[in-house]
């Protein structure tokens, strides 16, 4: 055996479309370091900044610690094609040895480490929902297959995106008087009001979302994505269409890859004998929209589908896994937890 | 003082466009088009200048001066955010001084063109189908309600914008699905990716489709999603005409997209048409007041044209369906109108100028050429 096997480090790192969190730890499973820092996804930022916002959290996790002691660094993103050619590749390979890293870097889709975040398997399938959302195939740390994730203007079908741009149609419907008030109107205006008093007049109402939807990054309105299954929960009937379309959405995104219709997996009986995993800020909280894919995604795929732990905590146990091939079901349970933290 | 001379301007997204009329001939005297000049989406200053050539062009081809316009309309989307910012206000009332133009200059609201120019009617609804999709009430030529609109981020169904993200998605689901692009998923496949250099679609189809493995298609798709959000997100309505030719051509996805974004369109129109029969006292005369169909997408002789055409002359029989082509001379007739009133001659002007108006479809067909998916209303 290696000897002073604590003086080995291991780090996972998870550059999302929000936020890259970053997470260092001993074999044993105890945390050396942490560091978050603003969005590392080189689809929507300049490589420049992504390798800004990477260094920043890398350094923050180092702190203290000899770089050189980190034998293996896994990170997960939705841009993985940036990092592997053209200019940002080059300016992003160039990161890693400005924060003292010396060891092999791999780079994985975040469908990757989202799917070994939720089980220690080495394939499966994985339906990510977040600001965005995509199901994949993996194989081995491959995306083999993938559904959707094509991005907010294009896709991502009942991601947080979509919900929350459907909660705010739902406010202008109720605003004119097409469709039934809902509790969305006031959860919606109250929260894009960031706390000054919410207009009374039907045209201001109208004025104040319109500016500040188009003021802001598209995706912001993922933000609003938790006032629907909420309100769904309070037995409003607009926001249960909503989450009820979302849930459509999201499970037809799945069922390719888990159910027998053979897109993914060689045939039905390999699919169901493998994982599903659950990923993603909707999955993450417990409420309607879990709860109904869970349930049909578990009817479909004949076993309870699994929930991920955050990202990086994936990342980190394939780190882990680099250094020890014969980590089990309780190690992966140990390293992925550690990606919760963050 | 010479003969009495109007001018009228339709300024959209695309187009800019300027038109000098003899008011007392009925005769067009002078036009021009130049780019865009929507202040909501161009800035104010680009637009201005724009605006200005325009202006300029059209004048001189009519051999008038600007002291001798006696009467100017400008119809523009997003009229009455300009009229509540004093800077942009400003900014125009230099630019008519600067010009030279002595008359009051009137802004109106791009669906009243796009109204009038179907229309001599003061009353009825107008469907504006272009970048954006909006319908409007019309009361006395003002609008009295709006539906739809939003903009394409929140709304616009059944727009440019809106025809032309299903076409970026019926590319990207025929990728996903690993089937070879044809059709309309070919020829936006080779419009949106100049990496592939394909104007050659049958080379494209053949490079993406039947020869590409599993993750050759997936490159595609992921340069496919690049480039669409490497550039304005209006910018996919630039997409329509090639649905258009596609579904002319007997494309299955393109047909569809088409039939779904009538089908939206007649749902924005039938919101306006209840509301307004609903408004009591005028709900009789309503049954028959005109209905304008306006804007790129519902350019007269196009699918969604015919389909939307269709629909309505079967849901609201009494009514007389129009085209709404020429925003620009529909400008200028209100121009004229303000000098001329409501009298016969003013009626006689908006036959001659809008020709396409008189509700016959070979007259709306012979309207000038419209690029599509260009002028309506971004937001209204």
């Amino acid at each position: 055996m290696l000897g002073g096997v604590s003086d080995l480090l291991i780090m996972g790192v998870e550059a999302s479309t929000l936020r890259v969190d970053v997470v260092v730890s001993d074999l044993e499973g105890a945390v050396a370091g942490r560091g978050r820092a603003g969005s590392a996804n080189p689809n929507g930022l300049p490589a420049q900044e992504v390798a800004a916002h990477l260094a920043e959290a890398v350094g923050q996790a180092l702190t203290g610690l000899d770089p050189l002691a980190v034998r293996a660094v896994v990170l997960g993103t939705p841009g993985i094609l940036r990092f592997q050619r053209g200019e940002s590749a080059d300016r992003l390979a160039g990161l890693w040895r400005e924060t003292g890293l010396a060891c092999p870097v791999t780079i994985v889709a975040d469908a990757v480490t989202a799917f070994a975040a939720g089980t220690a398997r080495p394939s499966g399938s994985v339906l990510i929902a977040g600001a965005g959302a995509m199901a994949a195939r993996v194989e081995h740390e491959q995306v083999a297959v993938r559904v959707d994730g094509n991005g907010w203007l294009v896709g991502d079908d009942g991601s947080g995106f979509w919900l929350g741009r459907q909660a705010v149609r739902a406010v202008f419907a109720a605003l004119e008087g097409r469709d039934e008030d809902t509790l969305l109107r006031d959860a919606v205006l109250s929260t894009i009001a960031q706390g000054e008093p919410v207009p009374a007049g039907r045209e201001e109402c109208v004025s104040l979302l319109l500016d500040a939807v188009y003021d802001g990054p598209p995706v912001a309105l993922a933000a609003l994505a938790p006032l629907v299954p909420a309100a769904a929960e309070a037995g409003d009937r607009v926001a249960h269409r909503i989450v009820r379309r979302a849930v459509d959405l999201l499970v037809d995104a799945a069922e390719p890859l888990v159910g027998g219709d053979g897109a993914g997996a060689a045939d039905s009986a390999q699919a169901a004998a493998e994982p599903l995993v659950l990923a993603g800020s909707l999955m993450a909280a417990d409420g309607p929209i879990r709860r109904e894919v869970r349930r049909r995604l578990a009817e479909r795929h004949g076993s309870e589908p699994l929930l991920a732990a955050p990202g990086a905590g994936g990342a980190l146990w394939l780190a882990a896994r680099r250094i020890e091939r014969g980590f089990g079901p309780s190690a992966h349970r140990l390293f992925t937890t550690l990606g919760s933290d963050c | 003082m010479s003969i009495p001379v109007a001018l009228g301007l339709d300024i959209g997204g695309t187009w800019t466009r300027a038109l000098v009329v003899d008011v007392a001939a009925g005769r067009r005297l002078g036009a021009s088009r130049r780019a865009g000049a929507n202040p909501t989406t161009h800035g104010v200053e680009s637009a201005t200048v724009h605006i200005a050539a325009a202006v300029t062009d059209a004048l001189s081809e009519a051999g008038v001066s600007a002291e001798e316009v006696s009467a100017c309309v400008i119809g523009m989307a997003g009229a009455s955010k300009l009229a509540g910012d004093p800077a942009a206000a400003r900014a125009f009332d230099e630019l008519w001084r600067s010009i030279g133009l002595r008359c009051p200059v009137e802004i109106v609201a791009d669906v009243t063109t796009a109204f009038v120019a179907g229309t001599p009617e003061p009353d009825g609804t107008i469907l504006l189908a272009g970048t954006g999709a909006i319908a409007a009430t019309m009361q006395d030529r003002r609008p009295a309600g709006i539906y739809g609109g939003h903009g394409w981020l929140l709304g616009d169904e059944g727009s440019g914008f809106w025809i032309g993200r299903q076409a970026a998605r019926a590319v990207l689901a025929a990728l996903d699905e690993g089937a070879p692009l044809a059709g309309l998923t070919a020829a936006v496949a080779a419009e949106v990716v100049p990496e592939y250099e394909c104007t050659d679609t049958a080379k494209l189809t053949r490079a993406a489709g039947a020869d590409f493995g599993l993750s050759e298609g997936r490159r595609l798709v992921a340069t496919v999603i690049a480039a669409v959000n490497g550039r304005p997100p209006v910018q996919l309505a630039a997409l329509v005409p090639l649905v258009f030719a596609a579904a002319e051509d007997g494309d299955r996805d393109a047909s569809l997209i088409l039939h779904e974004a009538a089908d939206l369109l007649v749902g924005t129109l039938g919101r306006a048409r209840s509301v307004h029969a609903a408004q009591g006292a005028r709900a009789a005369e309503d049954a028959s007041a005109p209905i304008v169909l306006a804007g790129g997408v519902l350019a007269p002789g196009s699918l969604v044209h015919r389909l939307v055409h269709a629909a309505v002359t079967e849901a609201w029989p009494k009514a007389t369906v129009t085209a709404g082509v020429d925003g620009a001379a529909a400008a200028a007739w209100l121009a004229a109108h303000h000098l001329l009133g409501d009298r016969p001659d003013s009626a006689a002007l908006h036959a001659r100028l809008l020709p396409a108006a008189d509700g016959s479809e070979a007259a709306a067909a012979s309207g000038p050429p419209q690029t599509l998916a260009t002028d309506a209303a971004e937001t209204g």
